[in-house]
């Protein structure tokens, strides 16, 4: 390996050598004792020798804050800003922000390719600077040396005088032509050493994790916590977003902006009707760690921590991240016999770099202007909408799957499907009045157009249906996504067993889909069951809560599947209920309601445990979510 | 806003709804005040770039401080201040039933701002300091929110309120749609801006607890934030006072400083 020589006096020159070729980026001084980086003007300003940065240099790929989309309100049209190719030099980057941006390249490759992040990351090339591991770095137990040159096209090691560079790529040696050093007489000293450790190498991590959801450490951290979201605004994997619309005072015109958003703050996780599903603070700081040391880590092979230390470091609460992992390793040793082994200060890394998923990078946050046709009032919050897509092109759902409904001005929410997919030309969504966008939605009239992306979700395997008993389980709206269920069983009769249908409302008055019921109500294949908490004087059905029509039911327990859906508290009774008649868990699934606001396993909001509920679910097998904390 | 927030809207503002029932009326809109020192206030007349935008949208119908009319009712009401007076609360029940709206602008009228911290010291005390031997011709209540006494449906937050978030209130109504109001921290937006945090800069914050909204205003600009745009819900305050504390404060400095503005929030709305 040829090391060349940059005495420190050449760096300026070595500095406008580059800002020739490309934009050059680097890190400054900002205030009194930080580091941001920065185009770079003046070479004199570049500082090449810092402890950390405020951001890493994901501010340039995944911007703190980014205009998706512009819309008209009077035209109801959008348009899309032109994303710019940083196509720069980022310099002076330490090895853990780097392995930073190539964890972030697998995450916004998995699943769906986000065409955003990777036109603006495109064709940068980086030169890294070592340096002198402080009181907050760790990344030397993660596999990350300070000498670490994965991922950059040049390298520059501290070394007395200046620095050594080492050309790593074919693009970091055409960079450097035209600027002639001398080659380095000497070896390359030791670099400084680590004052921070996790002693354990990330496969026993994901061990202990399996073992630390009930650790008294997330209560006693949770007490010193303010909830201000910093940790993850600092953190170069964290990669969650918000997405909300801003019209201008004229009402005419507008942008669908994003921001970084933190799983540490109490509203993250809050659904339009208001149930927030991470609501204590013990229960964020655990959703933070494990995404960091094993949700991701468990499909990788490798910690999706970095080791920067900025979460610590710019924690007023002086919350550390690495003495919460040492703790459940010292828990985790105490209550199991076996003792875990010890590794080196620098331990190996399971893999070298990740390669980002293949496939094309895609919009995917535009959406497709579909058109109203028709609007029923089903009771006084909900409205049926009829929707037909540009040139009647089908939808192609699943039954359980949900679109993202856009209304420019009010943004985007998760709405179920609630035709069957037999229904051809047009779709249904059955939407209640609960927050400001369905608010919108019910002024609209036939011929409107709204946005529509989707379908999302896995929906219900109508393969695992066929030939058995099927029965509903519905709890007010949860209705809405089994409508396209049970309609899709009646278009398919006979490819099914009996059709058992138990459906729960508060009150008479909010009974959905009027018309059907009688319909279901009358077909003899089908046993129709409906219950009311209240009902009106005039209602001579049966009055109960849902769970009191599954005593009576009489089920072949080794055929049936039951597929529920309904408000997240109805879940544990009705799972109670099912278990006393002995209904085995097996054949059980679930649609779980969450604030799924990206649909393409993106932001974040969504996320149960190492589950995207918009990519996995929302429909899931009852056993495996079972012991899933925050699931049910 | 809750459900039942979403409910209770019935206004018909937005454009399209408006052109639809061929209405041609535009919103009405009333500004009062109660106690505060008409900072807000004074800021709706600073909107000089936007105020032939907005007119297109709403007619003013009653504003002490720059017009005298007086209206039976109105679709939009933004109030400003505390209250503070008997005759207060009989004012603001008034307002109350006469708009379909009402909207608190400013620290005063959404938390019972600076005034607030009278509250923590016995009110005969505080009257006799002000007003001497005729204390009994000046009745006084200790100083409220809007919302410890009518319902109220927006808050535009801070001291003083800023014309950008009022702008987005206020379009946000015009459209029909019910305003985003940030439950975070204002260390997320001071963040989005990678400022450096005032701490490090060896100053005492409470950016931690305080709402965020104002876009890291102050600590954008070299001061550190006061916490005039309230708590965010279920603050833990013990934890910031000890991070106050941590940071050369003692502690009775530190719940004094929490309470400069948030006095209602952190010792109970005294009524």
């Amino acid at each position: 390996m040829t090391r060349l020589m940059l005495e420190q006096g050449r760096v300026d020159d070595f500095i406008r050598h580059l800002q020739a070729q490309r934009p050059v980026y680097a890190p400054r001084r900002k205030g009194q004792s930080s580091y941001v980086f920065a185009p770079v003007d003046d070479p004199n300003d570049v500082v090449l020798d810092y402890p950390r940065t405020l951001h890493s240099v994901k501010k340039y790929f995944l911007p703190p804050r980014e205009e998706l989309l512009n819309f008209n309100l009077k035209a109801n049209s959008y348009g899309q800003p032109e994303i710019e190719t940083a196509n720069a030099i980022m310099l002076g980057v330490h090895s853990y922000d780097m392995h930073a941006v190539l964890r972030l390249d697998y995450n916004l490759a998995k699943g769906n390719k986000e065409r955003n992040y990777f036109a603006r990351r495109q064709g940068t090339l980086f030169i890294g600077v070592s340096f002198s591991p402080d009181k907050f770095h760790f990344s030397g137990s993660l596999g990350i040396s300070p000498y670490d040159t994965t991922g950059f096209d040049l390298f520059l090691y501290k070394v007395d005088k200046g620095f050594a560079l080492e050309i790593i790529t074919a693009m970091g040696e055409k960079l450097l032509s035209g600027f002639d050093l001398p080659a380095l007489g000497v070896p390359l000293p030791p670099h400084g050493e680590f004052q921070q450790h996790i002693y354990v190498p990330q496969s026993k991590l994901s061990e202990v994790f399996d073992h630390s959801q009930e650790n008294a450490v997330w209560e006693e951290e949770a007490a010193r916590c303010v909830s201000c979201g910093t940790c993850n605004m600092v953190c170069p994997t964290c990669y969650c977003f918000d997405v909300e619309d801003e019209v201008d005072v004229r009402v005419v015109e507008g942008t669908r902006n994003r921001r970084w958003d933190a799983c540490m703050l109490r509203d993250f996780t809050e659904v339009a009707g208001g149930e927030v599903f991470r609501h204590k603070s013990a229960a964020r700081q655990r959703h933070r760690v494990y995404r960091k040391f094993k949700y991701i880590s468990d499909h990788t092979g490798e910690p999706w921590c970095v080791g920067c230390g900025r979460c610590t470091a710019y924690c007023t609460a002086n919350i550390s991240i690495v003495s919460i992992v040492n703790r459940l390793v010292n828990d985790y040793e105490k209550d199991s016999t076996a003792r875990l082994p010890q590794t080196q200060p620098i331990i190996d890394r399971a893999r070298e770099g990740h390669s980002d998923p293949a496939g094309e990078a895609k919009d995917l946050y535009s959406p497709v202007m579909a058109e109203i046709k028709s609007v029923q009032q089903m009771t006084d919050l909900e409205k049926l909408f009829e929707i037909q897509l540009p040139d009647g092109a089908e939808l192609n759902h699943k039954p359980g799957q949900f679109v993202e409904l856009s209304l420019f001005g009010a943004g985007e929410a998760p709405i179920s499907i609630s035709s069957s997919p037999a229904k051809k030309g047009v779709f249904d969504l059955g939407i209640r009045k609960v927050g400001r966008l369905t608010e919108m939605m019910h002024r609209l009239q036939p011929g409107d157009r709204v946005g529509i992306r989707g379908p999302f979700g896995n929906g219900f395997d109508l393969e695992k249906l066929k030939g058995k008993d099927v029965l509903i389980i519905a709890g007010g709206i949860g209705l809405v996504p089994l409508r396209s269920l049970i309609n899709t069983v009646i278009a398919d009769r006979e490819a099914y067993g009996r059709l058992i249908i138990c459906y729960g409302s508060k009150s008479d008055q909010e009974l959905l889909f009027g018309n059907e019921r009688k319909m279901w109500d009358e077909d003899p294949s089908i046993e129709f069951h409906v219950t009311v908490d209240r009902g009106s004087p005039d209602w001579t059905g049966k009055i109960g809560v849902i769970t009191t029509l599954i005593p009576e039911l009489a089920l072949d327990l080794e055929r049936t599947i039951a597929c529920i859906c309904g408000p997240p508290i109805m879940y544990r009774f009705v799972l109670l209920a099912l278990k006393s008649k002995r209904f085995p868990e097996e054949n059980i699934y679930l649609s779980l309601e969450r604030r799924m606001k990206c649909g393409v396993g993106k932001c974040g909001h969504c996320q149960i445990n190492n589950s995207y509920v918009c990519q996995d679910g929302p429909v899931y097998h009852y056993p495996a979510i079972k012991g899933l904390k925050e699931a049910l | 806003m809750s459900a039942k927030t979403a409910q209770f809207i019935t206004i018909r503002l937005s454009r399209a709804s408006r052109r639809r029932s061929k209405m041609s009326k535009k919103a009405r809109v009333a500004i009062f005040d109660f106690t505060g020192c008409e900072g807000c206030e004074l800021n709706h007349l600073n909107f000089e770039a936007q105020l032939l935008d907005i007119l297109e949208h709403v007619e003013i119908v009653e504003w002490r401080e720059a017009m005298d009319e007086k209206a039976d009712g109105y679709d939009i009401a933004f109030v400003e201040g505390s209250l503070s007076t008997p005759d207060c609360i009989t004012r603001i029940h008034k307002i109350r039933r006469k708009a379909k709206f009402l909207v608190a602008v400013g620290a005063c009228a959404v938390i019972g701002g600076v005034n607030a911290m009278k509250n923590t010291r016995p009110s005969e005390e505080i009257r006799e300091e002000v007003y001497g031997k005729d204390k009994y011709l000046f009745p006084s209540l200790p100083a409220l929110p809007l919302s410890a006494v009518v319902k109220v449906d927006f808050n535009v937050r801070g001291c003083p309120m800023t014309q950008i978030e009022f702008l987005k209130v206020f379009t946000a109504l015009v459209m029909g749609k019910m305003p985003v109001e940030p439950d975070h921290s204002v260390c997320v937006e001071c963040k989005l801006k990678e400022n450096e945090c005032v701490y490090d800069k060896g100053m005492i914050c409470l950016g931690p607890v305080t709402r965020a909204g104002c876009d890291a205003h102050c600590p954008s600009f070299g001061q550190y934030c006061y916490g005039c745009r309230g708590l965010v819900s279920e603050p833990n305050l013990k934890a910031m006072e000890e991070i106050l504390v941590n940071h050369g404060l003692s502690m009775d400095e530190a719940h004094k400083r929490l309470l400069l503005f948030n006095a209602n929030q952190i010792e109970g709305v005294t009524s």
